[in-house]
C-alpha cells in the first residue's frame, strides 16, 4: 500500500492545482468586482459561480487561430511550456502529516534533500515559454513584452533566491518539510525573518508577473505583450500556468514564512493526530487562499511599475536588501550560537 | 547496471560533437554553443568518475566549471553583442581583423 | 535496470539533440535543442546520485546561461533568419580529423580496462548536500575564492562592455538636438576609443 502513497498524493495534488484554477478565476473576477464597487459576474449560474466553466467553454469554442507570419513549431511549443513548470514544481511540495495505518507520512510526491533549489530550478524554466512565445510570434508587440518579462523574470530570480537563503542558514537544511518542522518548534518564519520574507513576497509577484510587476502584458502600451498572437487554448494555457504559478508561490511563502500547516494552539488541544492533522492542512489551505486574495487585493491597489522603475528597484534595492539580510541573518547567528 | 565505458563513451560522442561545431559552425553564437556542449560533456565524464571512485571531488570540480562557464558567458556574449552592432555580423570568418 | 533504461534513454536523447544543436540551421532552434540536451545531461547526473548538481545544472545551465545566449540570439539575428552557407570550408576535413579523435578515444576506453559497473546504490555519503558545502569552504576554499573574483571580474568586465555602447546612443542622440558640438563629441570619443 505504502508504495501507491505518492501516486496518490500525485492525484489529489494535480487535481487540486487544476481545479484551484476556475475557483481562482471566479475570485479574481468577484474580488475585483467588489474591490472597485461593482457586483462582478452574476449571469451565469447562481451568483455567477458558474462563470469559469462559461469561460472554459468560450476558450474551447474560439477559433484556433495560427497566423502564417510565425514560426510555427515554436509558436505551438511555447504554451505547452508554460504549463510543464507549473505542475511539474509540485513534485516535492509538501502540504502536510498524515497519519495513516498508525504511520506518520508526509503529503509530498518526492522526497529529495534539495527542496527548495528545485522548486526555483523549475520555475525559472516559465522564463523560455515567455521567450519562446515571444520570438515565434513575429511581432513586435510580442517581443517587446517578451523580452521585458524574460529580463524581469531573471532580474527577480536573484533576490528571491538570496531572500531564501536567510531561513536555509537558520534551518540548516533544504527541505522544505524541515523548514516547517523548524517554524513548528519555535515561531513562523516571517518572525525569524522579516526582510526576507518581504522581499520573497515581493519577487515572487514579480515573478508570476502580476501586478503591480506585469510588464509583459502592460495593456495599455503592448496590446497583450508575449501573448498578443495567442487566441482559443492556446492562450489558455498561459492563463492556466499563470494561475498555477501563482496558486504554488502562495504556498511557498506559506510554507516558508508562515508556518506552514502549523495552526496555533491546535497542538495544545488534546485531539486525535489525525483530526488534528486534517485540521492542520485546513490551516494551509486558508493561509493560502488568504494569500490569493492578497494577489488580487494588491492588483488593483498599486498601478503598474515603469520599466526603468523596475529594473532599478530589482537590482538597486532588493539585492542589496536581500544581500544585506544574509550578512545580518549570520552575524547574529554566530553572536548568538 | 551500465558499464562505466558507456557513460564515457557518451561523454566522448558529444565532446567530439561540440568539436565539430566550433570547428565548422560560422555563426559565432553557435560556436559559442558548441563549446558549452564541450564543457558539459567533461562535466559529466566527471560526475561519472566521481561515482565510480566514490569520492566528491569531481562533483566540486563540476561545480566550480560551472561557474567559470558562468562567467564566460556573460562576458563572451557581450563581446558579441558589441562586435554585432560594429560590424552587422557575427561571422566568424569576418573577424580576423585585430583592430575594431 | 531503471537505471539502466534512463542512461540509455536520455544519452540517446542527450546526442541526438547535440547533433541537431550543430546542424540546425535556425540558430533559435540550435539553442533550444541545446537546452534539451542540457536537459538530458541533468537527468543523467540523477542517475549518478548528483542532485545537487542535476539542479545545478537546471539552475545555472538552462535557467541562465543559455537563456542567455537566447537573448544575445535575440539582438543579433531576425526571425526565421536561416543562413544559407552555415558550415566553414574545413567541414570535411576537420569533421574526418575530430571522427578519428572519437574513434581513438572509443578505442582506448574499450581497451583501457574501464570494465567497471555504475551499480544502482553507490557508496557516496547519503547527506551530499552538506558534504559538498563542507569541502568547499575546507578542502577546495582556494578554488572557491578564485571562481568567486573571477565571477566579479566578469560582472565588472560585462557592465563595462554595456556602458560603452550606452555612452555611444548617448552622442547619437545628441546628434540631432547640436549638429557642430555632437560631432566633436562623437570625434573626441572616438578618439578616446582608439587610446
Amino acid at each position: 500500500m505504502e508504495i501507491f502513497y505518492p501516486y496518490i498524493f500525485m492525484g489529489i495534488l494535480l487535481v487540486t492545482w487544476l481545479t484551484s484554477v476556475p475557483v481562482m478565476v471566479l475570485v479574481e473576477r468577484k474580488v475585483s468586482g467588489w474591490l472597485q464597487y461593482r457586483v462582478g459576474p452574476t449571469r451565469v449560474g447562481p451568483w455567477g459561480l458558474l462563470q469559469p466553466i462559461a469561460d472554459a467553454l468560450k476558450f474551447l469554442s474560439k477559433e484556433d487561430v495560427v497566423p502564417h507570419h510565425v514560426n510555427k513549431w515554436l509558436y505551438i511549443f511555447a504554451p505547452a511550456l508554460m504549463v510543464f513548470p507549473a505542475f511539474f514544481v509540485i513534485g516535492v511540495i509538501p502540504v502536510g502529516i498524515l497519519t495513516l495505518g498508525g504511520k506518520e507520512i508526509l503529503v509530498q510526491i518526492g522526497h529529495t534533500n534539495i527542496g527548495i533549489l528545485y522548486v526555483l530550478a523549475v520555475s525559472s524554466l516559465v522564463v523560455y515559454s515567455i521567450t519562446f512565445s515571444a520570438w515565434a510570434s513575429n511581432n513586435k508587440y510580442s517581443l517587446l513584452g517578451g523580452l521585458r518579462s524574460a529580463a524581469q523574470m531573471m532580474s527577480y530570480e536573484l533576490p528571491m533566491g538570496l531572500s531564501i537563503l536567510g531561513t536555509i542558514m537558520l534551518v540548516g537544511s533544504l527541505r522544505l518539510e524541515d523548514i516547517v518542522n523548524f517554524q513548528m518548534n519555535s515561531a513562523w518564519g516571517i518572525v525569524w525573518q522579516p526582510l526576507g520574507a518581504l522581499i520573497f513576497i515581493v519577487t515572487a509577484f514579480a515573478e508570476t508577473n502580476r501586478l503591480p510587476f506585469d510588464l509583459a502584458e502592460a495593456e495599455a502600451e503592448l496590446v497583450g505583450g508575449y501573448h498578443t498572437e495567442y487566441s482559443s487554448m492556446k492562450f489558455a494555457m498561459f492563463f492556466l500556468g499563470e494561475y498555477c504559478n501563482m496558486l504554488t508561490a502562495s504556498v511557498m511563502i506559506t510554507l516558508l514564512f508562515l508556518g506552514g500547516w502549523n495552526v496555533p494552539f491546535v497542538q495544545g488541544m488534546n485531539l486525535e493526530p489525525l483530526t488534528q492533522q486534517v485540521i492542520q492542512i485546513a490551516g494551509l489551505a486558508l493561509k493560502v487562499v488568504f494569500l490569493m486574495f492578497f494577489f488580487v487585493w494588491v492588483r488593483w491597489t498599486l498601478p503598474r511599475f515603469r520599466y526603468d522603475q523596475l529594473m532599478n528597484f530589482g537590482w538597486k534595492t532588493l539585492i542589496p536588501l536581500a544581500l544585506a539580510n544574509v550578512v545580518i541573518t549570520a552575524i547574529v547567528m554566530a553572536i548568538v550560537s | 547496471m551500465v558499464p562505466i565505458s558507456h557513460y564515457l563513451i557518451l561523454t566522448a560522442i558529444l565532446f567530439t560533437l561540440g568539436v565539430i561545431g566550433v570547428l565548422t559552425r560560422r555563426n559565432a553564437i553557435i560556436v559559442f554553443m558548441c563549446i558549452e556542449l564541450m564543457l558539459n560533456s567533461v562535466n559529466l565524464s566527471m560526475v561519472v568518475f566521481a561515482r565510480f571512485l566514490d569520492s566528491m571531488d569531481g562533483q566540486i570540480a563540476v561545480f566550480l566549471i560551472m561557474t567559470v562557464a558562468a562567467a564566460e558567458v556573460a562576458v563572451g556574449l557581450a563581446l558579441i553583442v558589441a562586435i554585432y552592432r560594429k560590424k552587422e555580423s557575427i561571422n566568424i570568418d569576418e573577424m580576423h581583423i585585430m583592430q575594431g | 535496470m531503471g537505471h539502466a533504461v534512463a542512461f540509455y534513454v536520455f544519452g540517446i536523447l542527450a546526442v541526438a539533440l547535440a547533433l541537431a544543436t550543430i546542424l540546425h540551421k535556425n540558430i533559435f532552434k540550435s539553442a533550444t535543442f541545446m537546452a534539451g540536451m542540457l536537459f538530458c545531461l541533468a537527468a543523467l547526473f540523477i542517475t549518478l546520485d548528483a542532485e545537487f548538481l542535476a539542479v545545478v545544472q537546471v539552475l545555472v545551465y538552462i535557467g541562465a546561461i543559455t537563456m542567455l545566449i537566447v537573448f544575445a540570439i535575440m539582438l543579433t539575428t531576425r526571425i526565421n533568419d536561416e543562413t544559407r552557407q552555415k558550415f566553414n570550408s574545413q567541414l570535411w576535413i576537420s569533421s574526418l580529423a575530430t571522427l578519428g579523435f572519437l574513434s581513438l578515444i572509443i578505442s582506448v576506453v574499450l581497451r583501457g580496462g574501464w570494465g567497471g559497473v555504475v551499480t544502482e546504490s553507490g557508496s557516496l555519503p547519503p547527506d551530499m548536500l552538506g558534504a559538498i558545502g563542507t569541502a568547499l569552504l575546507s578542502d577546495f576554499i582556494l578554488a572557491f575564492d578564485v571562481v568567486s573574483i573571477l565571477l566579479l571580474v566578469a560582472l565588472i568586465g560585462a557592465l563595462h562592455i554595456a556602458k560603452q555602447d550606452d555612452r555611444k546612443l548617448y552622442v547619437q542622440e545628441s546628434f540631432v538636438d547640436d549638429e557642430s558640438s555632437a560631432v566633436k563629441n562623437h570625434v573626441k570619443e572616438t578618439e578616446e576609443m582608439h587610446v
